[in-house]
């Protein structure tokens, strides 16, 4: 008894296949002499579609849009050498656009000859082929970071999917890898190469398939346990359909040109899978069942790969390893023959990959495409003028001094101003380590040497509420030291005791009285016979300009009578038994 | 293909492979090379029109790339403030399928042995790659440093005559021995670079296809040049 069992499966194919709008028969191409890849159509055989034959860098006005600028940047010097050159900082910005197209004359030639190899003056070629992904890929050593083997593809993204679109690349590296690339610019293959990977869909060529079962032996085989009811895991299918048909239990019989016969066997197994064998849930699959153990499920899978196993080929077709079948108790009997027709969706790659070149040959002493850019600019730089402070000021932050402001003020070329001012005192002083900065801008400062000119001021706060505020004054160098703005000063006192004990003097009285930043300052001591005068010297702080001192002597007699006597000194002593007459 | 059999014709320094009756669906032809021969699988094609018999090849022949008469090919070493050699860029580009010699070669062949209507069409259509890349494959030490330098690379495609680009990478002692075997081969003899693709016959015959050479015969014009 002959089962016919026919099933048409051309009609789902082609429906699948209208839904994609490009109904190009791909394995029909047509190479031209020149290189062009063409595909008729299914739905009308005189139209073609063509691949995109040309990458390259995108020309305008016979440039191309491709910039190398090198930048080179002061670097401070963190080692002490004997060297008057050292290397400085810097990097590189290369900067391309890319695109993928056909010229137009190659497809004219590509036409006439389709027209005089087919004999047919309708054939036409109507555009290219639309893609249905395209990625870029940028293969580089240089440009890209090191060590990506484990992902060839770091350099790459989407690109378009239509020709003649432009996509834009830019990558910025460091002073050795720009001379590294400025170096393979100048070799006639550059270390600069760009492919796009381009994904179009047709459909294969039309087939007619007819397979023969021999039902009985397929009942019978050993591969699916040989009774009904036996459950199987999807890699022992497959297996099992591979051996039936290595042993003519089933025979596949394909008329038409380029079948993709993986396909055309994938969907031959899914519908003898679909006649055989139900899918079952693994936990529905009885305990007792060896094939739910999951060793036995490992075991299995990996027997049939093994070198002399049923699927050593490592053929996988479609079937998931691990899905779990019931093989069902099949009723036909004898031959049974399926019938298969139609076309397949195919999918195909095309690749378009170029290199940069030799760009610096052509283009190197054009600074509109290769520019090494000293970074200094005027417009950028700053001037950091820092605030000193001598060994002395620092000690007397302890005692005299509250804090110092320092205003710096600048007259710029445009006639900008800048006023800055900073606040010294003993801890902004520690936490500086010394180095107080105060910057100002270049505000169209292009006389250098005038920019570096600015006027200075400090003002000073004393313990006690004195202040002293400076005049501006005119300066250029980096730091303002600061120096204590006054001095010590002692006045020493002189004269014979003795000579005044015989005019009857009983004690002498010496005050002192001097500015100090605006606040008047006075002492006093008294002097009697018996003392010590190195001992009633005054220790006083005079402003670093000024030396005189008012003093007042007073003597008292030991009748009750009193003598004084004014004067001034800047010598630092007194004689105080030059009584007045 | 029951009616195919097998023809040897010698000529000078040519061995060809054909089968005896005209327009047969597949033959093989052996282009001879300086050393060796080259195999051409060849699958006819559908008549055309004009009764012109096109034949299509299977993937074969992978080798550099030319542009402007230039193999696509760059090797060069940088070196340190001292002049040691620190390092190098190896970066070329490989296409695969007859040159135009080799078409010329086949043309007059078929034209001649075949048929006066037959003539060499493209590479067969129908074949897919899995990941389209090319991978490297040595039994020494230089082709593991060489697989360790790739730093990046394309897939290569199912048509004949467009490009796949390889970037490496050498460290100083990698680039010493690759400078070594330019002036010298030995060791690229045994480092193969290989594509595998699948390709279906006009029949629908599943044949896998392994893309590949040695270093050696792929930088050959390149050592050629160099040695004189």
């Amino acid at each position: 008894m002959k089962n016919k069992i026919i099933i048409i499966l051309g009609a789902l194919f082609l429906m699948c296949h209208l839904g994609m709008g490009q109904d190009l028969l791909i394995n029909q191409g047509h190479r031209s002499e020149n290189g062009l890849w063409c595909f008729p159509l299914l739905s009308d055989t005189t139209q073609y579609l063509y691949l995109p034959a040309d990458a390259a860098l995108v020309m305008e006005d016979s440039l191309p849009k491709f910039s190398f600028m090198r930048y080179i940047l002061e670097k401070p010097s963190t080692e002490a050498s004997s060297s008057a050159l050292s290397q400085a900082d810097g990097g590189g910005i290369l900067h391309f656009l890319v695109q993928y197209d056909t010229p137009k004359g190659m497809i004219q030639q590509a036409e006439e000859e389709l027209r005089e190899t087919y004999e047919n003056e309708d054939i036409k070629i109507r555009g290219p082929v639309v893609f249905k992904k395209a990625r870029y890929t940028v293969i580089s050593s240089i440009v890209n970071e090191d060590n990506v083997r484990t992902n060839r593809y770091l350099t790459s993204g989407e690109a378009p999917v239509l020709e003649g679109s432009k996509i834009a690349l830019a990558f910025e590296m460091d002073p050795i890898k720009s001379k590294l690339l400025m170096e393979s610019l100048k070799m006639t293959t550059s270390d600069i190469s760009v492919a796009f990977e381009l994904t179009f869909e047709g459909i294969s060529d039309h087939f007619e398939a007819s397979m023969e079962v021999d039902w009985n032996e397929v009942k019978n085989s050993q591969s699916f346990g040989g009774k009904a009811n036996v459950y199987v895991v999807s890699a022992e299918v497959e297996a099992g359909f591979e051996k039936l048909r290595k042993n003519n239990n089933i025979r596949l019989d394909i008329r038409g040109s380029n079948t993709k016969m993986e396909a055309l066997i994938q969907v031959v197994y899914d519908k003898l899978l679909t006649l055989m064998f139900e899918p079952v849930i693994k936990d529905d699959v009885p305990k007792e069942d060896n094939s739910n153990s999951e060793d036995f499920i490992t075991d299995a899978v990996t027997g049939l790969f093994e070198t002399d196993g049923a699927l050593g080929s490592g053929n996988i077709l479609g079937f998931g390893l691990s899905a779990h079948y019931k093989q069902k108790d099949i009723n036909f009997q004898g031959t049974g023959t399926m019938d298969f027709t139609g076309r397949f969706p195919s999918e195909r790659n095309h690749f378009l990959t170029f290199n940069l070149g030799n760009l610096y040959q052509e283009y190197g002493q054009d600074s509109l495409i290769f520019r090494d850019v000293p970074m200094w600019d005027p417009a950028f730089q700053q001037r950091a003028v820092y605030v000193g402070i001598d060994g002395s000021l620092e000690r007397e932050f302890e005692d005299m001094i509250e804090g110092v402001t320092v205003w710096i003020k600048k007259q710029h070329a445009n006639d900008d101003i800048t006023l800055k001012d900073v606040f010294v005192n003993k801890d902004k002083f520690s936490e500086s380590e010394g180095r107080i900065p105060i910057i100002y801008l270049n505000h169209g400062d292009t006389d250098l040497d005038q920019w570096m000119n600015y006027e200075y001021k400090t003002i000073w706060n004393f313990t006690g509420g004195a202040k002293f505020t400076t005049a501006y004054k005119p300066d250029a160098s980096s730091m303002i030291n600061l120096y204590t703005p006054f001095k010590r000063k002692a006045i020493e006192l002189e004269g014979d005791l003795d000579e005044l004990t015989q005019a009857d003097i009983k004690v002498t009285k010496v005050k002192i009285e001097y500015d100090f930043f605006g606040e008047t300052q006075s002492h006093d001591v008294k002097i009697r016979q018996g003392d010590a005068l190195d001992e009633k010297s005054f220790e006083i702080t005079l402003p670093n300009d000024q030396d005189e001192i008012n003093y007042t002597i007073t003597w008292f007699k030991k009748d009750g009578s009193r003598m004084e006597k004014q004067g001034t000194d800047q010598y630092g002593l007194i004689f105080i038994d030059d009584l007045p007459e | 293909m029951k009616n195919i059999i097998i023809l040897t014709i010698i000529s000078l320094c040519l061995v060809i492979s054909v089968g005896q009756s005209n327009a047969q669906d597949e033959l093989t032809i052996l282009i001879p090379t300086p050393k060796d021969s080259l195999e051409v699988r060849l699958f006819k094609g559908e008549t055309l029109p004009s009764g012109a018999i096109p034949y299509n090849y299977l993937p074969l022949h992978l080798r550099l790339s030319e542009r402007d008469e230039y193999h696509e090919f760059s090797f060069f070493s940088y070196s340190g403030d001292n002049g040691e050699i620190k390092g190098s860029i190896l970066h070329f580009l490989l296409v695969w399928g007859l040159d135009n010699e080799q078409r010329s070669y086949i043309n007059q062949f078929l034209t001649k042995e075949v048929d006066s209507l037959a003539f060499l069409n493209r590479s067969i259509a129908n074949c897919i790659s899995d990941d389209h890349l090319i991978s490297i494959t040595s039994d020494n030490e230089l082709g593991e440093m060489l697989g360790n330098s790739l730093n990046s690379q394309s897939g290569i495609a199912y048509q004949e005559g467009t490009k796949s680009a390889m970037s490496f990478k050498l460290n100083a002692e990698t680039t010493l021995r690759m400078q070594q075997e330019l002036e010298q081969p030995e060791a690229i003899k045994n480092i193969w670079l290989t594509v595998n693709m699948e390709c279906s016959t006009p029949k629908g015959e599943i044949i896998q296809i392994e893309l590949k050479d040695n270093l050696y015969h792929i930088f050959n014009p390149i050592i050629i040049s160099k040695n004189h």
